[in-house]
């Protein structure tokens, strides 16, 4: 895969996130895949340490069901993103197997709430995409967001990332 | 007990059994008086042993607003000091965890030893003698620490009017229920992760929120859902009578979450595990473990959940910052473990079903005590009903609040004198 190639997938995805496409979004992983964000340690191993989400595909269609859902409280009003990415990079694997790494800044907002003034959150982090070709189709098998401040005090991660 | 401060707060009207003051989420006074009178002045949690297992291991952390180490000599005695070099008053210690020889001032060179004794002084020959008293002047050591089970709770000014042993009372048994989860008693506290979840709103919000029977089936929709549709029967009986919320005395509580049948105990859990549990605590101590879960405080800044350590820290009248400490289980089969962190992962942190919605909340009661026209915070459901066992516990239904009436006997003794 070219770095091209790789961007505009990337992009692409990020366009579903910022849009609020969250079931399209789900369309673009594997049947098998994992949607892991790291807490403390980002090269921590999720059978010895606790993350913030460690998704399959099963609890991840959960996930999308909590944020359709009225009575998810802690996305009243519910957060609108732009992932900014930038810093890609292939790794070229098996013939239908590629790893892409990215840098994204993750903006967040909620807007009108009660409480007025709520900031602009931001969220960098290191990406870590593998991807498979399934039907002639790149998947994502594998999505990790690596939080630069995994290991920090941090108020609340409902939203996509 | 005496209380320090100024405050002519009359603390005994302003903490009713039953009603809570609104001022007592809000106002920087009050803020202040707990904090002389019960977070420096009583047991507090600071660490669990496993997070400094060997000597010269320590750990940073607060007793309320005060920096303070937490840390194992080379003769396996655990100090508790405030985090100030005794010169200028910089923290000597800028670690959460670590390990070592020393402590050593980056100001001037000053090095305390992990006992907290001024080992070196930068510079020495600048004093004059009779200046400097190195035998004086190593780090404050707290009033008092003591443990129960390898958990530590210290007093910071003044020793307790009351022993550890007296003031956990009655749940020393809920923590020994906890403990045999491992074949061993022992938990390792941490080292799989810590959720490091600020919120806007008062301390004691958390407090009384960590044994909140009334809010699930409304607050937790959305987990609960998921929860009853993967775990099926386990749920069942969720919000029906046979669960109790306990005033254990000294402000410590505990609310009854489920009470597993053996058949859930035996789905849930694998034979292997059972049987190790079986073969080390006897069949009745083991099953009554697996077939239990609680929720429990002991106030004011600790609690236990099914799986976690969970410890507030006040921050401001109204921001608090809680760590949610995970728990493994020494000696158990490695699927024990990554299920409890599954389990913990689903519910708790930032990003997970339940807690996030809690949070939230919290912010807006926060925001509704600015109302303080509106004096009375509510906290009297099932108080005509509340009876008193036979080990002096007093009890309530799952879904009442007995268990959030009960810090506020301790807070008036505390802050007011009352018994």
């Amino acid at each position: 895969m070219e770095r091209s190639e790789a961007e505009d997938f990337l992009y692409s995805e990020a366009r579903l996130l910022n849009s609020g496409k969250n079931r399209e979004w789900q369309k673009l992983f594997t049947e098998d895949a994992i949607y892991w964000v790291p807490a403390n340690d980002p090269d921590s191993d999720p059978e010895e340490h606790v993350s913030y989400i460690y998704d399959d595909m099963e609890l991840l269609n959960e996930r999308l069901g909590r944020l359709e859902s009225e009575f998810c409280f802690a996305q009243q009003p519910a957060s609108t993103t732009l992932h900014q990415i930038s810093n890609v990079e292939v790794e070229n694997g098996a013939d239908n197997e590629v790893t892409l790494r990215s840098n994204v800044l993750i903006f967040e907002f909620r807007n009108n709430g009660q409480q007025r003034f709520y900031p602009l959150q931001t969220f960098p982090a290191f990406c870590e995409h593998r991807l498979r070709k399934e039907a002639g189709e790149w998947k994502i098998a594998y999505k990790k967001v690596a939080l630069l401040n995994c290991d920090g005090e941090i108020q609340d991660l409902t939203f996509l990332m | 007990m005496n209380a320090p401060g100024k405050s002519t707060r009359d603390y005994a009207d302003l903490a009713r059994t039953g009603h809570t003051h609104v001022s007592l989420y809000t106002s920087p006074e009050v803020y202040q008086d707990e904090l002389d009178r019960i977070f420096y002045r009583s047991w507090v949690y600071v660490a669990h042993d496993s997070e400094i297992p060997n000597p010269g291991d320590y750990k940073t952390t607060y007793i309320g607003e005060i920096p303070v180490i937490v840390s194992r000599d080379s003769n396996d005695k655990i100090h508790v000091m405030i985090n100030r070099c005794m010169h200028r008053g910089a923290t000597v210690c800028n670690s959460e965890t670590g390990s070592g020889e020393k402590f050593v001032c980056p100001y001037h060179g000053w090095e305390f030893a992990p006992d907290g004794e001024l080992l070196t002084i930068g510079l020495p020959r600048g004093y004059n003698e009779g200046e400097v008293n190195q035998k004086e002047l190593g780090l404050v050591h707290a009033a008092k620490v003591d443990s129960y089970r390898g958990i530590i709770f210290a007093s910071l000014y003044e020793v307790p009017d009351i022993t550890l042993d007296e003031k956990l009372g009655n749940i020393k048994e809920v923590i020994d229920l906890y403990m045999n989860l491992s074949p061993t008693g022992k938990i390792i506290v941490g080292k799989s992760g810590v959720y490091k979840h600020p919120y806007h709103g008062n301390w004691k919000i958390q407090t009384e929120g960590s044994v909140e029977g009334y809010h699930a089936i409304f607050t937790h929709v959305t987990a609960l859902d998921v929860m009853q549709r993967k775990m099926g029967g386990h749920l069942k009986g969720f919000t029906t009578s046979g669960l109790h919320g306990y005033d254990t005395g000294h402000g410590n509580n505990v609310l009854e979450i489920y009470k597993h049948s053996d058949e859930v105990v035996h789905e849930r859990w694998s034979k292997e595990y059972i049987e190790l549990l079986c073969d080390a605590h006897g069949e009745t101590a083991a099953m009554d473990a697996l077939r239990s879960r609680f929720n429990m405080v002991i106030f004011p800044n600790f609690a236990i959940l099914e799986y976690q350590f969970r410890v507030i820290r006040p921050l401001s009248p109204t921001e608090t910052e809680v760590r949610l400490y995970h728990t493994m289980l020494d000696g158990v089969p490695k699927e024990v473990n990554v299920r409890r962190i599954r389990d913990h992962e689903f519910f708790y942190g930032q990003a997970s079903f339940g807690g996030p919605d809690d949070y939230s909340i919290f912010g807006r009661m926060q925001e509704g005590y600015k109302a303080d026209t509106v004096p009375w915070v509510y906290l009297n459901r099932g108080i005509n009903t509340e009876t008193t066992d036979e080990k002096g516990n007093r009890v309530g239904d799952l879904t009442q609040e007995t268990q959030q009436r009960a810090p506020y006997y301790e807070y008036r003794r505390l802050m007011a004198g009352v018994e």
